[in-house]
């Protein structure tokens, strides 16, 4: 950990001169703010570029991009971000707690996010419509999906079976989605186990835990931190033989069940988009917090074979990709 | 060398161009400027006008297709989705008691339609049965009672219900569709309206005009710049929003030049969207629609600027061919009128019109030269043969009354000789003959004295005159003889000199006779100029001085006294009286007149006068009589 916290600062360091060189030569430098892993998270940076060339700016061409990750350290957040303030960069590209710990270190760079949380609970911004500070991004509606992926493994899964779900205890927004799957579950009279895993070790006692129970199935709620421990996560609940569903549809294309939620890559290309806009001028204040309006539903039916398990037709029905 | 002098020559057109020193020029200027500009004017703008209005009206056409096309495409949409929701209407849908089954038809519907984000039952009491969501959990008989919800009461009414567009969390733009099924349940659809987008944002309308979708109210619901809807924005201060509004469904639209939500002047069309009452606007910067007209619009200026510059050019080479001849003409023509000087020829170059009247104009001076020469050399000899005439009379007479007191004087000398020489001297005879010959001398001499007296008289009779007055008629008199001498004439006349009294006609004898002479003394001159210097000039004491200077051969030394006696002349054909006839009249008149030698040529005769007013004249030629007595021949 420390030696780790040590290379970040001398990279940081070793990094300090190119940039400024590179902002005197009248290219911009944005900031692209992370809490995960840099190599699970190829898919998001390469929309982002994407958003970023549809508003005209391409890397090295016109336009340095700053890669920062916390490397799922979000303790790091905070001086990686006042860094970055500390560099005046144009603009601060971030996931949602890397846009909170941004938000804290500037009220004057402009922000975009990517938020599982609402931005507006997390007082990211005023209102959807009308930002009016410094920040403004996609909103993804993270949080209320995870009831309707909840509803999803109760459609597949017998009444009687439990169902686990696993929730990051450093998420802030944690305490909130679990206390809503509770909720949802009781409704559907659903037993529930709430777990909380908020390291690679947590992950393993988790599902050690699932199984010992003998927990039917499980919701990984979305987050950045989970989204960082995919393979792991995927790896796991083949080996404990336990259905899951996810909030991106990436698990499921490496294996995972079932997933069920918005593009991750897709709002990235609008953050991308945004970070452009607001280089050519425009204020975050005006720039409304965008939601999706696809939510897609993809199902694994290898994985679903694989564990022995008969989806209903009319889930297969609706699934907007099925894999085979 | 002659490069330059025709830059200069250009340059000195170009400057007298800008000073519009001619009228020619101007005038010819203004007449080519203006049919070729008004011809290239008129043209363009015909042309932009009639281009402005094809193209405005063209674009407006097509404008408003689009949004007719964009408005048709929408109600489809909008009509899908009710069709979609109509499905749910229709049994099994609502007969049966909503189970585990009926949540995955409605599901489907969610499925086959991405706009509708909540899709709901209710039934005939207005309670919910069933809902379905993208986003919240699905709910089966949550009974949630909409009995008072406008969706249901109006849906119960049979028409299909369409409520207002509403911003869901301030941002994104929803409304509500509800229908009825024949049991009395309602369907309620909640659609997010942001689907729009891919109908709008599909329409390309130039580089970068754009078309949108305003509510009843005027607000935005679709653009292609999908953050405007979301943030709500209201679009009902725009003319054309109000327009569109004000005016009732199928009229002409009335407004076609308006500015857009970005403050840029644009061409608008727009179209109803039926059932709804959203409008679909369809706009293109006015830059844009009219840059081929700007593109005209350059194109003709510089054709016209190019025009004018030509028109320019041939200016300046109009004035080397026509306007400089025609000035140098006219200021030939003032330098003829100034100096008299018929023999001057205006030089000509071409053969062309002005050539021909440069000829015309010289042939016109050398029949007025001719003409001038024979009147004034008729004039000089008239005056000559005058002169002539009147001093051989006089001198006929004077030798008649002389030669008789001669003949009696020679007689009476023969007579007292033959006295004398007889053998005895008659004294007594001589004494006779001799006092005859006195009293004869003496008759001869009154003669003399009686000549002068003619003059004496003269003075009495005299008037105020200017000196000048009588020099400048004497000159114009000998104009032609100067110019027949090629005799230079220097008058120096200052204007401010005293009248003196005299007889004028007297005084202009005199005169002519001075310049006369000095005319002939100078018409054997070869070898320098011949100059005529002619001046007068105040001279103390009360009187005035004329002074007539030749370049002639002069006077000898030897002979200056005697020029002014009677009888003497230094010139083959003279009579020897005019300078004494002069002296004599000048004298009568108080005056002096005597000659000097100039330098290095010829003679002066100096002319004074004395200053008439003050009666002195009299006075003094008597004095000067008395003085200067006369001398005889």
């Amino acid at each position: 950990m420390r030696r780790r916290e040590i290379l970040a600062l001398l990279s940081g360091a070793a990094l300090c001169w190119p940039a400024a060189a590179l902002s005197q030569q009248g290219m911009p430098v944005i900031a692209f703010l992370h809490s995960g892993l840099p190599q699970v998270n190829f898919g998001i940076v390469e929309a982002f570029r994407q958003g970023l060339r549809e508003a005209g700016f391409a890397e090295n061409r016109n336009l340095k991009i700053e890669f920062r990750w916390a490397e799922d350290h979000n303790d790091r957040l905070p001086a990686l971000a006042a860094d970055l303030v500390r560099r005046e960069v144009a603009v601060i590209a971030a996931n949602s707690v890397a846009a909170v710990a941004a938000k804290a270190a500037t009220a004057t760079i402009p922000i975009v996010f990517q938020s599982g949380i609402d931005p507006v609970v997390a007082r990211l911004v005023a209102g959807l419509g009308h930002p009016g500070g410094n920040t403004t991004g996609v909103s993804f509606f993270a949080s209320t999906l995870e009831v309707k992926k909840l509803e999803l493994l109760h459609e597949i899964m017998p009444p009687a079976a439990v169902i686990a779900v696993l929730v990051n205890p450093n998420n802030p927004q944690a305490e909130i989605q679990a206390s809503e799957l509770q909720a949802a579950a009781s409704m559907l009279h659903r037993p529930l186990v709430i777990l909380m895993a908020g390291s690679e070790r947590g992950i393993d006692t988790a599902f050690a835990t699932l199984a010992q129970r003998g927990t039917a199935a499980a919701v990984v709620v979305g987050d950045p931190f989970f989204n960082s421990r995919r393979g792991q996560l995927i790896a796991l609940a083949v080996r404990h033989a336990i259905p899951a569903i996810y909030s991106n549809r990436e698990n499921v294309d490496e294996g995972g069940l079932i997933s069920y939620g918005a593009s991750l890559p897709e709002a990235y290309r609008e953050v991308g988009i945004y970070a452009g806009r607001i280089l050519k001028g425009a204020k975050p204040a005006d720039l409304p917090v965008l939601q999706p309006t696809k939510f897609e539903l993809i199902v694994n039916l290898k994985t679903a074979t694989a564990l022995g398990l008969a989806l209903p037709p009319a889930l297969l029905d609706r699934a907007d990709k099925v894999i085979e | 060398m002659i490069e330059r002098a025709k830059i200069h020559a250009l340059i000195s057109d170009m400057a007298a161009f800008f000073r519009f020193r001619g009228r020619l020029r101007p005038k010819f200027v203004a007449v080519l400027t203006t049919v070729v500009g008004l011809t290239l004017l008129s043209n363009a703008a015909f042309e932009v006008l009639f281009s402005y209005q094809d193209r405005k009206a063209a674009l407006i056409r097509i404008q408003h297709e689009q949004a007719a096309e964009a408005a048709g495409e929408i109600a489809e949409f909008m009509q899908n989705i009710e069709e979609q929701l109509a499905w749910t209407t229709h049994e099994p849908w609502t007969t049966t008691a909503p189970d585990r089954r009926s949540l995955d038809l409605w599901r489907m519907v969610l499925r086959q339609v991405p706009a509708i984000t909540d899709l709901a039952l209710l039934d005939s009491t207005g309670h919910e049965q069933l809902r379905v969501s993208r986003l919240s959990m699905d709910e089966i008989g949550s009974q949630l009672d909409f009995s008072n919800d406008p969706k249901f009461l109006e849906a119960q009414v049979g028409k299909p219900y369409r409520s207002p567009v509403y911003f869901r969390g301030g941002s994104e733009p929803y409304m509500t569709i509800a229908l009825r099924a024949r049991n009395a349940n309602v369907s309620v659809a909640e659609v997010n309206l942001k689907f729009i987008w891919d109908v709008v944002s599909q329409i390309k309308v130039g580089e970068h005009g754009q078309a949108y979708v305003v509510d009843g109210r005027g607000r935005l619901i679709a653009h292609p710049d999908i953050s405007l809807v979301l943030r709500n924005t209201d679009l009902s201060d725009l003319a054309q929003v109000r327009a569109a509004r004000a005016e009732p469904a199928g009229s002409p639209q009335s407004t076609q030049l308006a500015r857009d939500t970005y403050g840029r002047s644009v061409l608008t069309a727009n179209a109803a969207i039926e059932p709804l009452d959203w409008t679909t606007f369809v706009e293109l910067p006015v830059d844009e629609a009219y840059a081929p007209l700007y593109v005209l619009i350059l194109r003709i200026s510089i054709l016209l600027l190019v025009a004018l510059l030509l028109a320019f050019i041939a200016d300046l080479f109009l004035a080397r061919w026509i306007v400089r001849p025609l000035e140098r003409l006219e200021r030939f023509a003032s330098r003829v009128r100034k100096t008299k000087d018929y023999t001057l020829r205006v030089e000509h170059e071409s053969n062309d019109e002005i050539g021909r009247l440069a000829i015309a104009f010289n042939e016109m001076l050398s029949e007025l030269s001719a003409a001038r020469e024979r009147e004034s050399s008729d004039q000089f000899e008239l005056a000559r043969v005058s002169r002539l005439t009147t001093m051989g009379a006089m001198t006929a007479s004077i030798a008649h009354e002389i030669n008789q007191p001669l003949a009696a004087i020679a007689a009476n000398a023969n007579a007292g000789l033959r006295w004398l020489s007889r053998s005895t001297p008659d004294i007594e005879e001589v004494h006779a003959a001799l006092k005859r010959i006195n009293n004869d001398a003496h008759r001869a001499s009154e003669v003399i004295q009686s000549v002068r007296s003619i003059f004496k008289k003269a003075p009495q009779q005299g008037a105020a005159v200017d000196v000048n007055d009588v020099v400048l008629e004497v000159l114009a008199l000998v104009h032609g003889e100067l110019i027949n001498y090629r005799i230079l004439v220097k008058s120096d006349l200052p204007r401010q000199l005293p009248q003196v009294r005299a007889d004028r006609v007297q005084l202009q004898q005199v005169i002519l006779n001075l310049i006369t002479n000095a005319v002939e003394a100078m018409s054997s001159v070869q070898d320098r100029s011949r100059v005529l210097s002619v001046a007068s000039r105040t001279q103390d004491p009360g009187s005035v001085l004329i002074t007539v200077q030749d370049t002639g051969p002069g006077i000898d030394p030897d002979r200056r006294d005697r020029i002014f006696d009677a009888f003497f002349s230094t010139k083959a054909s003279g009579m020897g009286m005019g300078l004494f006839i002069c002296r004599s009249i000048i004298e009568s008149h108080g005056g002096r007149l005597w000659a000097t030698a100039a330098e290095p040529h010829g003679a002066i005769f100096h002319l004074l006068l004395p200053i008439g007013d003050s009666g002195a004249p009299d006075v003094a030629a008597e004095t000067e009589r008395t003085t200067r007595p006369f001398r005889g021949a």
